[in-house]
């Protein structure tokens, strides 16, 4: 076939290329229908759990609630103390103890709590392995 | 037994023992042409088959609330479209591994398909066809096959007439050329 300047026009009367299986069109309304029928019974079970995913909804709203209203009626005071109980676990200092020692004091005594224990080796013991091991003082100073 | 109309099958829709003969109508009225319709955007049969049905599931939930503004010719062609390209957007989700665009899916498609019995020359057309970008495809296929007027196309499309016969004007061209350098 010649593809000239009215290829278009000329391909218009060749009909239609694409094809469709035999009765097709005749089986379709009931292949709709059935569809329909699938997706309306979906959309009913989603109706029958409706209420109960209310109700579970509301629990939840209630709970959410209670929540919120007994964490505003706390006082500050009692929040910073219980907020205490929960962080000084290791260490139960209380309230008058700690007002009775000045902020160094304090310093110090927390520093007590938190002290790596140092290694106790000898400072011969050390020469030694690096003679040992021929670990030169250039090496050392890289590291 | 006539035809109805579309305002007539609209008033049967409204009668709630009538509703499910009115949409028997519609399915009848419609079937051919939104399947057609269809299936020149997404190719091949099970594809146009699935969208077609959905396209038909969507009405009879929607016709409820369908409040007349446009025409049902309209509004059900509307629905096809989108429905169509939704479709096409979800397969470029998921064909992006096997195939680097959704045309050249819908090319390989269009070579297997066994609904297809189009000479060479058709063929090669469909080819043509898919290489234009995807609301330049619509156009030219609602125009060309389906012999569509410009104000129905723009109502569907939501597109200006002016706009319309510039992207068929264009699509035409990029065809014709397709054909003679191919």
């Amino acid at each position: 076939m010649n593809i000239d300047e009215n290829i278009l026009e000329k391909l218009k009367n060749e009909g239609n290329p694409f094809e469709v299986p035999k009765n097709y069109f005749e089986d379709f309304d009931a292949m709709v229908n059935f569809k329909m029928q699938a997706v309306e019974k979906k959309s009913s079970g989603y109706q029958m759990l409706k209420p109960y995913l209310a109700i579970a909804a509301s629990f939840a709203l209630i709970f959410t609630i209670w929540k919120v209203i007994t964490f505003y009626s706390v006082s500050p005071e009692e929040k910073m103390v219980s907020a205490q109980e929960q962080t000084s676990d290791s260490t139960n200092y209380s309230d008058y103890e700690l007002s009775s020692l000045s902020e160094t004091e304090i310093i110090e005594v927390l520093a007590e709590d938190y002290k790596v224990e140092e290694p106790n080796v000898e400072t011969t013991a050390i020469i030694d392995y690096l003679i040992e091991e021929d670990i030169s003082l250039s090496e050392i100073i890289e590291y | 037994m006539s035809e109805y109309s579309d305002i007539e099958i609209l008033e049967l829709f409204k009668q709630d023992k009538k509703k499910e003969f009115a949409f028997g109508l519609i399915l009848k009225k419609y079937k051919k042409q939104i399947y057609w319709h269809v299936r020149k955007i997404v190719i091949s049969h099970d594809d146009a088959d699935d969208v077609a049905q959905n396209t038909f599931v969507k009405i009879w939930k929607s016709l409820p609330d369908f409040r007349g503004e446009s025409k049902l010719f309209t509004w059900i062609y509307r629905i096809a479209t989108n429905e169509a390209l939704t479709f096409l957007n979800q397969k470029k989700k998921k064909i992006f591994v096997s195939f680097t665009s959704v045309e050249e899916y819908l090319k390989n498609t269009i070579e297997s398909d066994v609904y297809f019995s189009g000479s060479e020359i058709q063929l090669k057309l469909q080819k043509a066809i898919l290489e234009l970008p995807e609301k330049q495809r619509i156009v030219f296929n609602m125009k060309y096959f389906d012999e569509m007027q410009y104000d129905q196309m723009s109502e569907i499309l939501d597109t200006s007439v002016g706009a319309l016969k510039a992207s068929y004007h264009h699509a035409v061209k990029k065809v014709e050329d397709f054909l003679k350098n191919n």
